[in-house]
């Protein structure tokens, strides 16, 4: 049986935490550094439906979102 | 004699015919607040002498003869990331309690004064408004006047909790994936959550800019238009405001439904709605005669999408305290902000233009309907402290998936209008009357009807 998302190994996870926090100069706690973690894995399986979708290249991001404009 | 049960608009009417002062409206107001708020826990603050001074305004007004605006002696609250002039915007933290108190009140604020309401105090949130539960950690839960052992929802939990027990009428809060729809649906009030870029967010404290909105909660459809109506205004100070001009609601409220085509919204929306959420949902829908069903496209996917985009902007903005007073946020946001703030840029900018595919399919379906209609809510109100709920057969954690319904929604902005559902002996629960952009009106019209067929209301919790 396949794991929930949350629960999949991610051996590559706490490296990336641990190397962006120290290239943003973002200090972890150690008592957090659970609780970050687990989140990090949270956003990386959501992250994962994002990416697995196909999107055209002329599909242009949103950064000031309008509805009345495509 | 106003009651707490006394809609805004029969508030206003008695001002203006002058049975009743804003004064006495008032202190009855901050007699009730003073007595039972403390088993709400939905005010952080109640501004007394402001709301003193706002009401003998208002009674001068019409000693005076003058024409009284449409909210005259209306009490009203703020969920506390909107700016009061002279206080502190504590944005549900602790960290802001060290900011200076802000110079000038808030767009939405100004607006409602000018309209003449009176503004009563500051409401309880989630922390910076990650949250859909209105469990905070520095000020305490809001607690459901419908049963004090269950949450409020949130992130605009006081918001609600005030409206729902009869505090006051009207009440404003913000919502970025759910956070006025979702404690609207488990307090059982109405709900107004705008078309993105509708109403100003100047002077609100900003949680997710790309998906931040602000609206009213209110007990009846007529007081959620009409408050709607005032805060109306194409604010330069707000570079996301882009409405097409001032459209008032409350004149075409009666209206009707007639010629509306009204749809269900299936897949993600009902496979992630418990039964009693698909039973408010049937019997809205049978009250509309609504029966085709519509599939929203990647309707899961926007939700991950909205999760990414919430997360890295959220903690964007945070950073700076991040970096140097992590212990002081509220343990049930800090860990998400603190990964948050590690999202990867590929991830978020693939979230931002997914978002531009699934705005196209979203806004093509309105070629063949006006209304869409979902539940707000896979349940009614958790336990305050739950961790997990059953959702179409499955635990999971109870928290985020109160915003399973909302967020693809509020994801590319659509306005939708909350109506409760109160049934005897339950928590009431929601359903989202969704538009096209642009289209409160529409939305609010087929509220309205829903609630003069005694379909949906909002009755005050019992004491």
């Amino acid at each position: 049986m396949t794991p929930p998302p949350n629960e999949l190994p991610h051996p590559d996870i706490e490296t990336l935490v641990d190397a962006s926090a120290a290239a943003i100069g973002l200090p972890i706690a150690a008592e957090h550094r659970p609780g970050v973690l687990l989140n990090f894995k949270r956003i990386a399986a959501m992250a994962e439906k994002v990416m697995d979708f196909p999107l055209a290249e002329d599909v242009e991001p949103a950064p000031v979102f309008r509805h009345d404009r495509s | 004699m106003i009651g707490p049960d006394a809609k805004a608009l029969e508030i206003a009417a008695a001002v203006a015919g002058g049975t009743v002062s804003a004064r006495e409206v008032i202190e009855a107001a901050l007699e009730r607040i003073a007595r039972l708020d403390s088993k709400y826990n939905s005010f952080t603050e109640v501004t007394g002498s402001r709301a003193r001074a706002e009401a003998a305004s208002v009674d001068a007004m019409r000693q005076r003869g003058e024409t009284l605006p449409p909210l005259a002696g209306v009490p009203y609250a703020v969920k506390n990331l909107f700016d009061i002039e002279g206080i502190t915007t504590l944005a549900g933290s602790k960290i802001n309690r060290d900011l200076p108190p802000a110079k000038q009140d808030a767009t939405l604020i100004a607006r409602m004064r000018s309209a003449g309401a009176v503004l009563i105090g500051a409401l309880n949130m989630d922390e910076y408004a990650y949250g859909f539960s209105t469990e905070n950690t520095h000020y305490g839960p809001a607690h459901n006047p419908h049963d004090l052992d269950r949450i409020a929802g949130g992130s605009s939990g006081g918001s609600a909790a005030a409206v729902a027990a009869g505090l006051v009428p009207i009440t404003l809060g913000s919502d970025t994936n759910g956070s006025i729809r979702v404690p609207a649906s488990l307090c059982g009030v109405f709900g107004l959550k705008p078309t993105y870029g509708r109403l100003s967010r100047k002077g609100s404290c900003l949680f997710v800019a790309s998906l931040d909105h602000v609206g009213p909660f209110a007990r009846s459809v007529g007081d959620l238009a009409a408050a709607y109506d005032a805060m109306q205004y194409a604010d330069p100070d707000d570079p996301a405001c882009s409405a097409p001009g001032i459209q008032p609601a409350l004149p075409q409220l009666a209206a009707g439904i007639k010629g509306f085509r009204i749809a269900i919204a299936g897949g993600h929306f009902e496979e992630n709605a418990g039964p009693e959420a698909l039973e408010a949902l049937a019997t809205v829908s049978h009250a509309l005669g609504a029966s085709r069903k519509i599939i929203i496209p990647e309707a899961a996917r926007a939700n991950a999408a909205a999760f990414i985009i919430t997360t890295s902007e959220g903690a964007n903005l945070h950073l700076p305290d991040l970096k140097t007073r992590a212990q002081d946020f509220d343990p049930m946001t800090r860990d998400r902000f603190l990964a948050g703030a590690l999202t990867p840029a590929a991830w978020y900018l693939q979230a931002q233009r997914f978002r531009s595919w699934y705005r196209t399919k979203v806004l093509a379906l309105f070629g063949e309907m006006d209304v869409l209609l979902a539940a707000a809510t896979p349940v009614s109100a958790t336990l305050i402290g739950q961790e997990t709920v059953t959702i179409a057969g499955k635990e999971v954690p109870a928290r985020p998936s109160m915003g399973l319904l909302t967020q693809p929604i509020s994801f590319i902005g659509l306005p939708v209008v909350v109506v409760p559902l109160h049934r005897p002996g339950k928590m009431p629960i929601g359903v989202q009357i969704i538009a096209a952009p642009w289209q409160e009106g529409v939305a609010l019209r087929v509220a309205a009807y829903l609630e003069k067929e005694g379909v949906v209301s909002a009755p005050i919790a019992k004491e």
